[in-house]
Formats: C-alpha cells, sequence, structure tokens
C-alpha cells in the first residue's frame, strides 16, 4: 500500500484471550514519520485519505467507515442501478454491499483501490440478488474504471420512481443552478476538479493562477453550491 | 475547517492527515459536510443514484449493531482480527452450545440404558446366568487354544470376575509371566 509520506512504521502487540469473555488486549501502533522538505508541507493524496480511514475501521471506528459510506454511497447506488431497477430493492442491496464490505475490511490489504475492491462486492451482491429473486443477470460486467470514463451508467438506469426522483432531481436542479450562478472562475475550477479529474497543480498552470487561488476557488464554489443544498438535504 | 475539508476531499490537503480526518470523524456537522461535497461532485459528474438522500444515516444506524473490529491485518504483519460478538451472535453461539450439550446428554443416556437399564436381563438372577453360561459355550465351540497357559486362562475365565462393562473388556485378562514361565 503505498504512502505519501516517506516511511511508515507500524508495530502490533498483541495479548490472548481472557477467559470466556471475547476481551483481547490489543495496541497497535503507527509512527507515520512526514517528512517536509523545503519547508513545503506533505500533500495527502486520495487513496491515502482512504488508506487513513480503513485502517481507522480496522481499528474499530464505525464512525469512519460510516465516512466511507458517504464518499461511495453514490457510485455504488449507480452501479447497482445498472443491474437492478427498482429502487427500494437498489437501497437493500447497498446496504448489503456495504455491510459485506465492513464485515470484510480486515481482508483488505489494499492490493487494489478501495472503490475497486467495492466495486467488485457491489456487482457480486447485485449479481446474486437476483439470482436469488430467479431473475438473469447481465451476460458481462463493465469495470469500475469504464463505468466512470463511458458513464454508461447514466443511461441503463431510470430512477423516477416519484419520491426519490423528486428530491433527486431537485437536488441536481440546484447544484447545477448554482455552479452557473457563480463567477467563471469558480465554476471553472471546480468543473476542472470534479469533472476533469485535475490535480490542483494541473488546474493552476491550465487556469494561469498560483495553487492557492485554486484551493480556494474550489472550495468557494462547493461553498456556494452547498448552502444552497443544506436545506434540501436537512 | 471547512476549506480543509474541501482540501481533504480532493487529496490536495496540507498538513496532517490523521488530525483533520479525526476531527471531521467525532464531528456530526463536519460528516454532513463531507456528505454534501461528495454529493456535489456526484451531480456534477451524472452520477444519478437512485439511494435515498438519508441512505447513509440509516445505515449508519444499521452499523451500530455490527461487531466492532478491534484489531487491524496490516502490511503483511502478523495481527489478529477481532471481533467484539454482537448480541445476536452471543444468542446463536450460546444455543450451539446449548443444544450439543443436550445432544452429549442424550448420547449418554441411551449407552447407559443399553449397558445398564435393559430390563429384560436382571443381573444376578436366572437370566443373566443361563445367557452367561451360552455365551460361555459358544466362545468354547468356537476355538480350541494351544498352549498350557492358554487353556488355563480358557478353563478359568468364566470364573473371573466380570466387569460392569459387558463389552470387550468383560474378555480381556491380565496376566504376569513368574521366571521360566
Amino acid at each position: 500500500m503505498p504512502r505519501s509520506a516517506p516511511a511508515y512504521f507500524t508495530m502490533a502487540i498483541h495479548a490472548g484471550r481472557i477467559g470466556q469473555s471475547s476481551t483481547f488486549l490489543c495496541f497497535h501502533i503507527n509512527c507515520q514519520e512526514i517528512a517536509y522538505p523545503n519547508n513545503t508541507a506533505v500533500v495527502t493524496n486520495a487513496e491515502s485519505v482512504d488508506e487513513e480511514l480503513i485502517q481507522r475501521v480496522q481499528n474499530g471506528d464505525q464512525n469512519a467507515f460510516g465516512l466511507l459510506v458517504r464518499k461511495y454511497e453514490h457510485k455504488v447506488g449507480f452501479v447497482i442501478a445498472r443491474y437492478i431497477s427498482d429502487t427500494h430493492e437498489v437501497e437493500d442491496v447497498a446496504q448489503e454491499t456495504f455491510i459485506k464490505a465492513y464485515r470484510a475490511i480486515h481482508r483488505f490489504r489494499g492490493d487494489s483501490a478501495f472503490y475497486t475492491w467495492l466495486y467488485r462486492i457491489a456487482v457480486n451482491t447485485s449479481k446474486n440478488y437476483l439470482v436469488s429473486q430467479k431473475r438473469r443477470p447481465p451476460d458481462s460486467d463493465l469495470e469500475a474504471s469504464e463505468i466512470e470514463s463511458t458513464g454508461i451508467g447514466r443511461v441503463m438506469h431510470d430512477i423516477d420512481t416519484p419520491e426519490a426522483g423528486a428530491l433527486s432531481r431537485e437536488i441536481a436542479q440546484t447544484v447545477t443552478d448554482t455552479l452557473h450562478r457563480l463567477p467563471e472562475e469558480l465554476q471553472q475550477a471546480l468543473e476542472l476538479r470534479e469533472l476533469q479529474g485535475m490535480s490542483y497543480e494541473d488546474i493552476a498552470e491550465q487556469m494561469r493562477c498560483p495553487l492557492g487561488t485554486v484551493r480556494s476557488r474550489i472550495f468557494r464554489a462547493r461553498e456556494a453550491i452547498d448552502k444552497e443544498l443544506r436545506p434540501l438535504l436537512a | 475547517m471547512t476549506e480543509k475539508l474541501s482540501e481533504l476531499i480532493d487529496g490536495e490537503l496540507r498538513g496532517d492527515l490523521a488530525t483533520q480526518l479525526s476531527q471531521i470523524v467525532a464531528d456530526g456537522a463536519l460528516r454532513q459536510t463531507w456528505s454534501r461535497y461528495h454529493r456535489i461532485g456526484a451531480v456534477l459528474r451524472e452520477e444519478h443514484s437512485p439511494l435515498s438522500a438519508d441512505f447513509a444515516a440509516r445505515f449508519e444506524a444499521r452499523l451500530k449493531d455490527e461487531p466492532v473490529i478491534l484489531c487491524p491485518q496490516r502490511d503483511g504483519n502478523a495481527a489478529i482480527v477481532v471481533v467484539k460478538a454482537s448480541p445476536d451472535e452471543s444468542v446463536g453461539v450460546r444455543l450451539w452450545q446449548n443444544l450439543a450439550l443436550a445432544a452429549s446428554l442424550a448420547a449418554i443416556a441411551l449407552l447407559s440404558w443399553h449397558q445398564f437399564g435393559n430390563p429384560a436381563v436382571k443381573r444376578g438372577g436366572p437370566d443373566y446366568v443361563a445367557q452367561l453360561q451360552q455365551s460361555s459355550q459358544k466362545v468354547q465351540q468356537r476355538a480350541r487354544p494351544a498352549d498350557d497357559l492358554d487353556i488355563y486362562l480358557f478353563e478359568h475365565g468364566q470364573y473371573a470376575s466380570v466387569s460392569d462393562l459387558n463389552g470387550l473388556m468383560a474378555y480381556t485378562k491380565f496376566v504376569s509371566y513368574g521366571n521360566g514361565d
């Protein structure tokens, strides 16, 4: 598992079982050595955020798993909806997917990205669900990266159930309307980040502005949209 | 803090990731913001998920019933993965333990009845003696031992004390040889 920090040490000390209870003494000490060359702070990356959260879950922090769910619920729901059209069934399968992931997270070793691992669980859970319902799963799968790059899921599923669809449409409308009302530089910075997946450095180069300005623009754009979104999701 | 959160979501955080994440994990309002920021990205990417807006909150409530993972497995180091049993699991384990115990007691009771409780043959009664003589005759008919020691054991075997166990042990004799025998 690659780390952004130059060195990473892990020491685990485990004591045995006490009596008949399931109590274990467990100490897990992580020593992360962070270097700041030329007085520049180390910048983390998207993978290291997931790694840190996974490590916390593996150390017993359920709230950390909640953050992973909040991060990936849209992607997971989007993938499951390729297989299952009923909204309530998608919810059930999504819950099952995340529960399976949580129960198996101690086996996640970081050989692949967390989302790739989660995606396979979502696909398998969807297929198993269809089989259990005596329905036929599709013959072929798309890989997680293919779905993201082709956007094929967009045309394969329609979420027009009255209640879910209404709120989803309102949220989508609010986000796009607010984005289009923003100053162009804020709008462009956020789009380059979210749609193109560009790094701040690349955005700074493209927009010909300092890195700090990119940070600020993306944050201000998010904050403005979030302000409009909050009442809808309260 | 929300500016840091924005950077963190993009994997562009400057500084200590662990500290920032600790704050987000612990703060309900920041978790909501984390959720909404990710939702904004999903909408812009047109990832139309049919999941309801409160999916994550409902899932987190369900997650509280799950066992807590206490020890990690990291970087190939030997590590123990322990889950604290949930109340449901404890009940399940106890049920199986009780079933196993009940099955064992039933097996012991059945064997005991066959061994000691068969009312058809009372120990020491005429039926019991007749049964012993019958089985002794059967053994005599089957084979005649070859050497003197075996003949002695065979002839006196029927007078030996009979164990309560009517199985193989009843026909097992322990002998020792003296000098020159």
